[in-house]
């Protein structure tokens, strides 16, 4: 395990173009979890010190609604997550590309080492994105937090690691459409395009059968923000809140993790490379 | 079992092109077998299944007398084609990669790259180099951890002559201090130059296989004329040790086995009431050979 992670740590640690992809990955997703609280002390100011907005702000960014706002964000469909797995469909179909994956295959590596390899690599990219959450989230909460207690900063991390599943499974589809298609740009262009396919194949299918495609399947984990404030429901403002993590959408997403590595599995026994 | 390598009805289809057909192979320990034919016959795609990159229809083989795996490949020194490497990476980096995969120490990298002339830019990314470097440090990354066999396919592609030449001391060398060698190649003269043993390969058959002496000695053709060349070559067909007899304009040509001499040929036919006008040995070269084999199965 550790002696394949070294391979990747290899391949990767003088990848300069990698290393800028996760740099502007990491700037935009701080500035929009730091960015989003600068703007509402802006709003607020420039409203005269407006107290609804002040009040929205300490809210959002309270113990512990901060996770699932965050977890939220940052899971947003095509949103900044497809940075990361932009980031992963170079670094796999580079390795079809400069056929080094041959390499790789005929200095000793064997195909399931490849996988295993590359999943957690992607796991590892996943593990950063959410512990980035989490540094900052608690960041966030410590700074606007009225009380701070242990149950309040722990009360809803069970989001942060529903984050890291959704993005896990996200980007080992990446991983898969790099893979099957080999080709980077092409691969880019098919990764975004399917942001566009999925939602009207969704809608021609029945809704019961709409929440199983995959995309909605992995935002289904995490669906909405939920503060205190935007729980209040009246006649003229219903709409449905998350308000806990079912384990029913956890377990498609994973089922969905599971589906595209055994998909990369078969592949890869099977094709020349 | 001294067999380092058996292949017993290798067989790739691509569609309906057979780019390998029903091959047999055998390789001994110690031996520098030549895999020679045209481009299109087959060998990168018979190294490439030996390698597990790409999948056969039909067949199997054994490395070291075992079902292959990765493990067994890690015995195995390989570049295939042409050198592929992270062309972002340093060549150190890049053979530190393959030592990893291999499960080998970096304490022969230095050596490595002594060896093929490339210590002294070992720090400059692969993509700054020239395809002679190129070349050199494939071979460099297949002797990593000194491997039982060395698999180099058309190591001289491309190369200018001094390139060449610098390539074929370096596996000669190699050569000579034991380790078994297989060489896909297109050019005769590779094969000739440093092989021990060779099969010739077709589309995806095999034409021949032995010695590489051994197809020296059975190159010898004789060429023959008489007044009548239709009596001449009826009568030298009763000839014990003549095969593949064809008129070439005014002469008989044929092959002779090894022994054979021109006095016992005469002899022969004047018994028979021929007199030869002309009768000498040609000794063929192995390119002459090679065409020659691949003309036949045409």
């Amino acid at each position: 395990m550790i002696r394949l992670l070294q391979i990747e740590w290899g391949k990767l640690k003088s990848y300069r173009a990698f290393w800028v992809m996760i740099g502007l990955y990491l700037f935009i997703l701080f500035s929009i979890i730091f960015g989003l609280p600068a703007i509402l002390d802006y709003i607020a100011a420039q409203a005269g010190e407006n107290e609804a907005i002040k009040a929205f702000k300490s809210l959002a960014f309270n113990f512990p609604d901060i996770w699932q706002n965050i977890a939220y964000v940052a899971s947003m469909r095509g949103f900044i997550k497809i940075i990361l797995a932009i980031i992963v469909v170079i670094f796999i179909s580079n390795e079809f590309t400069y056929l080094t994956i041959r390499t790789n295959i005929l200095s000793g590596m064997s195909r399931t080492e490849f996988l295993v390899a590359k999943l957690q690599v992607v796991f590892l990219l996943a593990l950063m994105s959410t512990l980035v959450l989490f540094i900052s989230g608690f960041y966030l909460g410590i700074t606007n937090s009225p009380v701070i207690t242990l149950t309040a900063i722990s009360g809803k991390l069970q989001y942060l690691l529903a984050y890291l599943l959704e993005v896990f499974t996200y980007l080992t589809f990446a991983l898969l459409i790099g893979t099957l298609i080999r080709k980077t740009g092409f691969s880019v262009i098919i990764l975004l395009l399917y942001l566009i396919v999925e939602p009207i194949v969704g809608h021609y299918l029945p809704d019961q059968f709409g929440k199983y495609l995959p995309m909605n399947a992995m935002n289904n984990v995490i669906w909405s923000p939920n503060t205190s404030l935007m729980q209040v429901k009246t006649p003229e403002f219903d709409m449905d809140f998350q308000t806990a993590i079912s384990i029913g959408d956890v377990g498609i997403c994973l089922m969905y993790a599971i589906i595209f590595s055994g998909i990369l599995y078969l592949y890869l026994q099977k094709k020349d490379l | 079992m001294s067999n380092i390598l058996n292949i017993e009805s290798l067989t790739k289809t691509y569609g309906r092109i057979r780019a390998v057909d029903h091959l047999d192979l055998e390789v001994d320990k110690g031996s520098v077998y030549g895999l020679l034919g045209p481009n299109g016959s087959g060998k990168t795609t018979t190294l490439g299944i030996l390698l597990d990159i790409v999948k056969p229809n039909e067949g199997s083989f054994r490395w070291f007398g075992e079902a292959p795996s990765a493990k067994s490949r890690k015995r195995i020194g390989a570049s295939l084609e042409h050198p592929i490497f992270y062309p972002y990476l340093s060549a150190e980096q890049n053979l530190k990669i393959i030592a990893r995969i291999k499960e080998k120490s970096f304490d022969d990298l230095d050596e490595v790259l002594k060896l093929v002339d490339l210590y002294k830019r070992k720090d400059d990314k692969f993509k700054t180099y020239s395809l002679g470097m190129k070349q050199r440090l494939a071979i460099a990354s297949a002797l990593i951890g000194n491997p039982e066999v060395l698999i180099l396919d058309e190591p001289t592609n491309g190369l200018d002559p001094q390139g060449i030449a610098e390539i074929r001391n370096i596996v000669i060398r190699i050569a000579n201090e034991g380790m078994t060698i297989i060489l896909a190649s297109h050019l005769l003269d590779e094969v000739q130059k440093m092989c021990t043993h060779v099969a010739v390969l077709r589309q995806g058959k095999k034409l021949f296989s032995g010695s590489v002496g051994e197809v020296l000695s059975v190159s010898d053709t004789v060429e023959l004329a008489s007044a009548n060349l239709e009596i001449l070559s009826i009568a030298v067909k009763d000839f014990a040790g003549i095969s593949n007899l064809r008129k070439e304009g005014e002469l008989i040509v044929a092959h002779v086995d090894e022994g054979v001499n021109t006095t016992d040929i005469n002899e022969f036919l004047v018994a028979k009431g021929i007199v030869l006008s002309h009768l000498s040995l040609r000794k063929q070269t192995l390119e002459q050979q090679f065409l020659e084999l691949l003309q036949e199965a045409k």
